[in-house]
């Protein structure tokens, strides 16, 4: 059997096709991954590890119903994650006579004017909602540089700059929204090294269809208590897992095994998965509330929009991706009216959480 | 692109007990003492309660004691915080914990017998988890947790994992919203694509769901929509904020999610004769495949 399968895309809208062939029996076929393109259709670079499995239910000779993957996501096969998202825009005139470009990592706002020597005008720019980046009056032709002044745009959704020169005007489309003053925490899984509590017997799952899973293992009990809490650890002897009652497996595939619970019983994992089924990275992933995956209908963050974090003072700190959900985000911190945790892996700790909140250098 | 403004917060757990969130025991205005002699330490993430000579470890893991409640009895409840709400029952004449759970959004009605609140799930989830919400009364013997919503067959499963995605719930407001004489709790809730305003009356310990969907369009919504709104707001996003209006009406807001920059979409007025039964459902176990063990010995 040889076909095709879109897989979901955790950073780009659109899915990532990947070409399949194998075979099987009794409507359950289990099919090697191949050929992955080099990018996504928003252009972030995809690094293949083939070979991937998939089970699929067929419900006709040429289509069917992806039942399960390796790496349970169609991420597995993401190393890096993703450029970032835009964020320079730029627009001139024709003929020349105003170039304006807005980058708002830099958070700067470039104006080249052109036309004769002797010319010279007034130059205005604003956001679309009025809010001013600069107004000055007698200038020549030549390249000019101003503070963008991001980082004071009221919050909202910004959709276009336009700036005027001489006998020039231009409207320059952007699309970017600020958020207001927002609290960054951070987290990580936990991790059994760092537990003390004392050993409790645990069953532990392959992640594949096999429903295979390993008895008379033991995992410390705080750990035990972090994943289930928290949906990921870190352990000693199986590397990654979660608690069975939230893997694809649990709830698709297999049984748990006899006299076990939800409570003692993981599954093994490559890659830590975020709420958006995608995997997550230190320094990269954010997490956000309510749900960024459609479930959620967060009406601010979906999975896989990028968020250019920046200082109070204007300086841009990084660009990282919406992936995870934060239970506890729902409300600002002192005196910032949103909350979103960081994922990083600096700390670890037996508690998932228990780490200061994001520091950067500025300048 | 988004863009957010970083605050810089350090965050300390703490050691002792903030009693800063009076709310917690019903009542925002009346900030409880903390019984005499009694003081909470946190040890890697375990609460240990000192009291009266004895050391009592409190269920659940902890990251911050938020409030400590005094109950009936010479009983308390302490709100721990730090993944959801963990929260203990404590018997200090017994020295002992009657009931620990961890939950979301926990909320205590005015009079402080009732806590409402969201069983806790695993937030980092390979799959779609359905709300279930709770109420425990918390005068009673055992602090027994009860389901009020969905409402679920007796003779179906309440197995989380069973629930079809089709009947997936999802939570759709800021708070529980308790009535001022502690007798309903309200909030917004989402499933299969209906948007439903909900209240849990527990008057006499008799506990009833009932339901209205909001639907777009209603001839109960004043619309006072911003054109700021229009622009970032889908028709869809929107979640309820209640206050109740006398013991009859209900004034009901549709709003976006987030904290400052959220938008109004609508207000509207319902009453509570509006809302009708909620149906119970019956959630089949699914069908899966017998699992396969190996002894750790074979794998090594």
């Amino acid at each position: 059997m040889t076909g095709s399968l879109s897989l979901p895309d955790p950073v780009c809208s659109a899915n990532v096709v990947v070409s399949i062939n194998g075979s099987g029996s009794n409507g359950i076929f289990t099919l090697t991954g191949s050929s992955p393109p080099p990018a996504d259709a928003c252009g972030n670079p995809i690094q293949a590890n083939p070979p991937f499995t998939f089970s699929v239910n067929l419900s006709s000779c040429s289509s069917g119903v992806q039942t399960f993957a390796s790496g349970l996501s169609g991420s597995s096969y993401r190393k890096s994650l993703v450029a970032p998202g835009t964020l320079v825009w730029t627009r001139n005139t024709a003929p020349p006579g105003l170039k304006i470009t807005l980058d708002i990592a830099a958070n700067q706002l470039t104006a080249v004017l052109s036309g004769p020597s002797s010319q010279q005008g007034n130059l205005s720019v604003t956001y679309n909602n009025g809010a001013s980046i600069t107004t000055v009056g007698g200038l020549h032709p030549g390249s000019y540089s101003y503070p963008a002044k991001v980082h004071t745009l009221a919050a909202g959704q910004y959709s276009s700059v336009n700036a005027s020169w001489a006998n020039s005007s231009l409207s320059v489309p952007v699309s970017f929204r600020v958020s207001p003053l927002t609290r960054f925490s951070t987290y990580n899984v936990s991790s059994e090294a760092s537990c003390t509590a004392p050993a409790t017997p645990v069953y532990v799952f392959e992640n594949d269809a096999t429903c295979t899973y390993h008895y008379g293992s033991n995992f410390k009990q705080d750990f035990v208590s972090f994943v289930n809490l928290n949906g990921t650890g870190d352990s000693g002897e199986f590397g990654y897992v979660k608690p069975y009652g939230v893997t694809y497996l649990g709830k698709n595939v297999c049984n748990l095994p006899p006299n076990a619970t939800s409570a003692n019983t993981f599954v093994k994992i490559k890659d830590i998965t975020g709420s958006c089924n995608s995997t997550v990275y230190s320094g990269q992933s954010l997490a956000v509330n309510p749900n960024p995956n459609p479930d959620g209908n967060n009406s601010n963050y979906l999975c896989g929009d990028k968020v250019l974090i920046m200082g109070l003072g204007g300086q841009a700190n990084s660009v990282r991706a919406v992936q995870d959900y934060c239970p506890v985000c729902n409300t600002g911190f002192g005196s910032t009216q949103g909350h979103i945790d960081s994922f990083d892996t600096t700390n670890k700790s037996c508690a998932a959480s228990s780490f200061t909140d994001l520091t950067f250098r500025s300048g | 692109m988004k863009l957010s403004l970083l605050a810089f917060i350090a965050t300390t757990a703490l050691a002792q007990i903030s009693q800063g969130h009076p709310e917690r025991c019903g009542d925002p205005l009346n900030v409880q003492a903390i019984p005499a002699g009694l003081s909470i330490s946190i040890v890697e993430s375990k609460g240990l309660l000192q009291y009266d000579g004895a050391l009592i470890e409190l269920g659940g893991l902890q990251r911050e004691i938020d409030q400590v409640c005094a109950l009936p009895e010479n009983r308390i409840v302490v709100f721990g915080s730090g993944y959801g709400d963990n929260i203990n029952i404590v018997d200090l004449k017994q020295k002992k914990v009657v009931v620990s759970f961890a939950a979301y959004s926990a909320a205590t009605s005015p009079d402080g017998r009732w806590l409402a609140m969201r069983a806790h799930y695993p937030p980092q989830s390979e799959i779609q988890i359905t709300e279930m919400y709770m109420v425990v009364d918390l005068m009673s013997r055992d602090g027994t947790l009860a389901l009020v919503y969905p409402r679920l067959a007796k003779n179906g499963s309440s197995d989380r994992l069973d629930f079809p995605e089709t009947l997936n719930h999802s939570w759709r407001s800021e708070k529980f919203y308790w009535s001022p004489d502690s007798k309903i709790v309200a909030f917004g809730d989402i499933s299969a694509g209906e948007l439903d305003l909900v209240t849990v009356s527990v008057a006499e310990g008799k506990i009833e769901a009932r339901k209205y969907p909001v639907k777009k369009g209603d001839q109960i919504w004043r619309v006072e929509t911003s054109s700021d709104c229009e622009d970032t707001v889908a028709p869809h996003e929107k979640w309820i904020g209640v206050e109740f209006n006398g013991s009859s009406w209900l004034d009901v807001q549709l709003h976006t999610s987030g904290g400052a920059d959220r938008c109004e979409r609508a207000r509207g007025q319902l009453s509570l004769s509006d809302l009708q039964p909620a149906e119970t459902i019956t959630v089949e176990r699914r069908k899966m495949k017998m699992s396969r063990g190996i002894s750790n010995a074979t794998r090594r």
